[in-house]
């Protein structure tokens, strides 16, 4: 392995452990949301209603997207490098 | 004297029982509307399972309760009903599988409704809160299941604070019951996994007789 194919091995590892660690961070969700919900307060009934806020959360689908193609890339360049080294 | 006691023991349960109502101003036969064009009014559905939980909500309901405020227990009617097309999951291509032809398939049955039929009894009361037993007709997808739930209603009479959210009166009406999917002929592969069976819904709205 090249200095260049470990630089590509060393890219694609981190990118798809950060794609995991920011799954984790957003609490493990399944999926991608962009909408959550978030309790309200109702005085006159002293009850709570929920309400749809724009909200960012980081789901498993897009962390396995990314780290997907990263896997991908990494991969394409990889052998990229090997052949080039080669000729 | 052990039989006078009894007598009146009875006769003050009698009473009691029968007193069992509203304790507001308001007098006689009532009808509230739940439309609300704040958005406000709301039905929430929860489906839980290992591999994911999923919340919707509807705010686009319509319906009327009618009671008389004096006799709630055998005169309560009305039907509550949300248009299927208005459930957010808050994930627009899960709204859409939601509205398709395998799940409630929101072209052909437009409406989810709640029809009341019979009060079984009032669990409890307590001025101008009570908490009743209710049987009543749940309409998903073109079928009917009978569904029985304890509801909790909070009167309020017209005044200044009530004002802010609708003229005349207001009743809140909450509750939860469970359904499952499979009684209304909605099957598919994911449910168990992604989707459960057995669906929780909440009911939480307001409405005016104004």
């Amino acid at each position: 392995m090249n200095s260049k194919q470990k630089i590509s091995v060393q890219v694609t590892v981190s990118l798809a452990f950060a794609a995991f660690l920011a799954w984790a961070y957003f609490g493990f969700n399944t999926f991608t949301q962009t909408k959550v919900l978030i309790d309200k307060k109702d005085e006159l009934f002293d009850t709570t209603y929920k309400v749809w806020e724009e909200q960012f959360v980081w789901g498993l689908d897009l962390s396995l997207l990314i780290a997907g193609l990263s896997l991908l890339v990494g991969g394409v360049l990889y052998f990229v490098f090997k052949n080039r080294n080669k000729a | 004297m052990n039989r006078f006691l009894i007598a009146l023991f009875v006769l003050f349960t009698a009473i009691s029982l029968s007193a069992q109502g509203f304790k507001v101003s308001a007098k006689g036969d009532q009808t509230f509307n739940f439309e609300d064009k704040g958005g406000r009014n709301q039905a929430t559905f929860f489906s839980r399972t290992l591999l994911e939980d999923i919340t919707g909500t509807s705010n686009n309901i319509k319906g009327k309760v009618l009671f008389s405020v004096d006799n709630i227990e055998s005169t309560l009617t009305g039907k509550i009903s949300i248009t299927t097309e208005s459930i957010k999951t808050g994930i627009s291509l899960r709204d859409e599988h939601l509205q398709g032809e395998a799940w409630l398939d929101a072209k052909k049955f437009s409406e989810i409704s709640f029809d009341i039929k019979k009060v079984n009894k009032i669990v409890k009361s307590e001025g101008n809160k009570l908490v009743l037993n209710v049987t009543g007709d749940f309409f998903l997808k073109g079928k009917t299941k009978s569904v029985t739930s304890d509801f909790t209603l909070i009167y309020l009479d017209a005044s200044e604070k009530t004002k802010t959210r609708a003229e005349g009166d207001l009743l809140n009406v909450r509750g939860k019951f469970n359904i499952k999917l499979s009684d209304f002929g909605i099957e598919s592969k994911v449910i168990g996994a992604k989707v459960a069976d057995d669906i929780e819904i909440e009911v939480n709205i307001v409405g005016s007789n104004k």
